[in-house]
This record gives C-alpha cells, sequence and structure tokens, in this order.
C-alpha cells in the first residue's frame, strides 16, 4: 500500500484564534503581541500580513506601517489547548500524528485508508470539524511524504487543500520555485540563483557533484527534494530538543550589572526548571545580548558535565557576560542551552550536588503544585513579572513551559 | 477596551451530557443577570495542579472572559472588552 501523508498547518494561528474568540475582530488587520511597548509581534491575520505586517516587528514598526492595525495580547494556554484539541480530532483518523509545531501536524493516513473513503474525504471532515469547533481554519497538504505535503499545505493557504499523488510528484515539483522546499532559505536561494538555479526543474536537473562540491551533503539533499523525495527520517522518534532557551525584551534598556545578573538569574532558572521537566540535561550553554540599535551577540561555552542546576546554569552565563564588554545598556537578553541528552531520573552527576539537587526537586514539587514562581530565588524579586507570548514552535505534548 | 475584573460571580451552566460540554447560560454582575447569547471560544488552563476552565461569552452587546476554577468550584469575571 502507497504511502499517504497529511500535513494540517493552521492559517495564521494566535490570531485566527484571537479573532475567533473576539467576533469584532474578524476582518480586522489584528497582530498578537506580549504585553509592553516594545514586545515584538509573534502572529498577524492575513488582513493585517496584506499590508506588510511581519512576525518579529516591533509594535512601533507596525502601528508605523498600519495605524488600523489592532494589538492583542497573546494567551499561551488558549493556543495550546486549541493545539491539543484539534491533535485529538486528528486522533479519531489515524493514531500517527506528530506535533511539528503548535500550528502544524503531520498525520499518516497509510493505514486509515481502509476505514474511510479517500484523504481527500479525511482532509475535507477535519477541516470542517476544524472550523466548526475552532472557528478557524487551515490548509491541509496531502502526498506520498512529509516533504511534498508540506509544500502543497503551503500552496494551498489559506483554506486549501492540495493533494497530490505519487505519480504526479515530479510534475508537481518541477515549475516550483527552490524556496518552496522547506529549508531553502534567502541565503541557499541566492547561492542557487547564482548557478542558475530558481526553480526546481532546473535543481532535479543540475548535476549532483557539483551541488554536492558548493553545499557538501547538503547538495545531495536539495538535489533529492526537488524531486519531491524526503531524505529525512519519516517520523519523530520523539527525539532530544536541539536546546531549550529563553529570553527577555524588556520595557527599558538595562545597563546596571547587578540587573543583569538578576535576569540572567531568572532565565537560568527557567531554561533549569524546563530542562528538569524534559528529563533532560545539558552540558552546553549560550548568552544573547540584544542593544538598543538592534545589534545582537552571542557567546557559547561548553562544560565538561551534563547539568540540570540553575546555579551552574547561572554560573555559566554570567561568566560569559563578564566576557563581554557592554559596549551599551541592554534590550534583550537570552540564555540557551544545548548539548542535550536524557538524562536519569536521579541524575547525580557528581556528589556535591546531591543537597542542590533535593531542593530544586522540593522548588520544583511546589511549583507544579501551586503555579509558576509561586516559589523561585529571592534575587528575582528585582525583576518584575511580566507577560510573554509562547514561542510558535514549541510543540504541545512536550512540557509545557512556563505561563505567567 | 478590555477592563480586568477578577470578581467572584454566580453563573447558571447546563452540564451537557454530549461531549462533555459546559454551557454557560447566565451570570449574575452587579446585580444584574446577564444572559449569554453564545460562546465564542472555550480553552482550559492549569496553575500549578488547578484546572481552570476559560470561556469568552457574549450577551449580544460586549464581550465577557469568565474562568470556572474546578477546585474551588468557583467561577469568576475576570474582563469585560466592549470593541472601541
Amino acid at each position: 500500500m502507497d504511502r499517504v501523508v497529511m500535513y494540517v498547518d493552521m492559517d495564521a494561528y494566535f490570531a485566527s484564534v484571537e479573532q475567533a474568540s473576539r467576533p469584532y475582530l474578524r476582518g480586522r488587520p489584528v497582530a498578537v503581541v506580549g504585553s509592553g511597548k516594545r514586545a515584538v509581534i509573534v502572529a498577524s491575520s492575513y488582513e493585517a500580513k496584506r499590508f506588510g505586517i511581519k512576525t518579529g516587528m516591533t509594535r512601533g514598526e507596525a502601528e508605523k506601517k498600519l495605524p488600523s492595525l489592532v494589538f492583542v495580547e497573546g494567551r499561551n494556554d488558549k493556543y495550546v489547548d486549541t493545539c491539543v484539541r484539534i491533535r485529538e480530532i486528528l486522533l479519531r483518523y489515524t493514531p500517527e500524528v506528530e506535533i511539528c509545531s503548535i500550528d502544524e501536524f503531520f498525520a499518516d493516513l497509510t493505514g486509515s485508508l481502509l476505514l474511510f473513503p479517500s484523504p481527500a474525504d479525511i482532509a475535507a471532515a477535519i477541516k470542517r470539524e476544524i472550523g466548526e469547533r475552532f472557528g478557524i481554519t487551515c490548509s491541509v497538504g496531502i502526498a506520498p511524504n512529509k516533504l511534498v505535503a508540506k509544500i502543497a499545505g503551503e500552496l494551498g493557504k489559506p483554506d486549501g487543500l492540495v493533494s497530490v499523488e505519487k505519480d504526479d510528484v515530479e510534475r508537481f515539483m518541477e515549475g516550483l520555485p527552490v524556496e518552496s522546499i522547506p529549508g531553502i532559505g534567502k541565503k541557499t536561494g541566492e547561492a542557487l540563483k547564482a548557478l542558475g538555479i530558481t526553480i526546481c526543474r532546473e535543481l532535479m536537473d543540475f548535476p549532483v557533484s557539483v551541488l554536492r562540491r558548493r553545499f557538501g551533503i547538503r547538495g545531495d539533499y536539495l538535489s533529492f527534494m526537488a524531486r519531491g523525495i524526503d531524505p529525512f527520517r519519516t517520523q519523530d522518534q520523539g527525539g532530544l530538543p536541539g536546546s531549550i532557551g529563553h529570553s527577555m525584551t524588556f520595557e527599558k534598556n538595562i545597563g546596571d550589572r547587578r540587573m543583569i545578573r538578576a535576569r540572567l538569574l531568572e532565565l537560568s532558572g527557567m531554561v533549569a526548571r524546563r530542562l528538569r521537566k524534559e528529563k533532560v540535561a545539558a552540558k552546553g550553554f549560550s548568552l544573547t545580548l540584544r542593544y538598543p540599535d538592534f545589534t545582537t551577540f552571542t557567546k557559547r561555552t561548553t562544560l565538561p558535565f551534563y547539568t540540570v542546576s540553575g546555579r551552574i546554569i547561572y554560573e555559566t552565563v554570567t561568566a560569559l557576560l563578564d566576557s563581554f564588554r557592554l559596549k551599551d545598556a541592554v534590550r534583550l537578553l537570552g540564555v540557551s542551552a544545548f548539548n542535550i541528552r536524557r538524562c536519569a531520573e536521579n541524575p547525580s552527576l557528581f556528589g556535591g550536588l546531591d543537597r542542590e539537587e533535593r531542593l530544586w526537586r522540593a522548588v520544583d514539587d511546589v511549583n507544579d503544585a501551586f503555579g509558576e514562581f509561586s516559589l523561585h530565588p529571592a534575587t528575582a524579586l528585582l525583576c518584575s513579572r511580566r507577560h510573554w507570548v509562547i514561542s510558535p514552535a514549541y510543540r504541545p505534548g512536550k512540557v509545557y513551559p512556563y505561563r505567567r | 477596551m478590555l477592563t480586568r475584573v477578577g470578581e467572584r460571580v454566580a453563573a447558571g451552566v447546563v452540564f451537557r451530557k454530549e461531549g462533555r460540554k459546559m454551557e454557560l447560560k447566565w451570570f449574575l454582575w452587579k446585580g444584574r443577570r446577564l444572559e449569554i447569547k453564545k460562546t465564542t471560544y472555550m480553552w482550559r488552563e492549569r496553575d500549578g495542579r488547578e484546572l481552570i476552565h476559560r470561556f469568552v461569552v457574549t450577551d449580544g452587546k460586549d464581550l465577557y472572559e469568565l474562568s470556572y476554577r474546578q477546585e474551588g468550584l468557583m467561577w469568576f469575571l475576570e474582563a469585560v472588552e466592549t470593541d472601541g
């Protein structure tokens, strides 16, 4: 039996959810932001996108571009819960559902075709139910693999349904611009253009040996993908996260190192808590600083051991901070953990940490019972609590990070 | 315009047997009984171990966000939103 994969992508997800819950916003340009004047846009409605409002724009930039834009504070729990419920709908059609981000799903329909008339019927039923229950739309792509299903889904946006049969894959791909292939961004697109390649037909006909010389092993992948062959693993096996990080944009730039350290303590604690919740440990840590002129620096370091300790993360990133010669106050700070591995339930890496581990476990238990930040280091009192919006890349099903 | 309220209120709810659904019918606020015309959105969230059900409802004029805290069996009017 030929494999059939369905890709479901919610259209302008956060903004659509807000428009659904507030009917007076329907048809109006809406941008979802965090709180505060400096919050950046995390999602915008199609009405706003038409006027060039993009994710990552500051509130001020967007306001200047479109004065009638309506800003709505994001509600993380609303988006996560809706995502979980959408997954429940998909699970009624196949047990093989993969959440790839908060608004994107893959569902393998191969085994379900004995029970339902056709993949298109399943897709139509899912689209209808999502529309009726949540008042939002989604785009669906159906194809023999995840790569083509995703490309088809993106092509049908918004509210589309694009199906590609196995025998039509090459024909479907050949006319598409190379940037339609996931992973080919502006930089790779320009590099391919320099080789005279702008559409997939040209990429599939191009000698692989030349692509390999120019892009390394990725050159082979590019050639495969242009033909609609998915060279990557077929299903997420609950793999380890590549990194776990948090960042904060401040209401006012911070120049005082004591305050920067207080923020780093808070960020380190948040990263450590997520490491512990995901039952992983990390030994690579990075510190990101952004100045008011938006120049951004990241420094990384790798420890000789894995850790889940907020204190060690804090000490590591403050050492990175000390190696910076701050030329200005900072508007954003970020702490990330990378080089991650699964850790045992009781990761006693060296004896001296047992007491601290017990302490953090107790802190985690209190916060699990009474909510995040019920118990936290006193230094964090220097930092005012803010509202933040979840990253669209967050995958429900993983441990839910934070709410405030 | 969004106005935060955060007041405990009395609410009339039908617990449907189909689909395990809660359907808000009315709530009492400032001595008035507000009849709910439509629930525009609902979701669940957790505050520690407590499960909170949130509803955005309309009386046909304004939007109201209500929450039901499962542990304490309490209803709250969280916010009122008027367009403009």
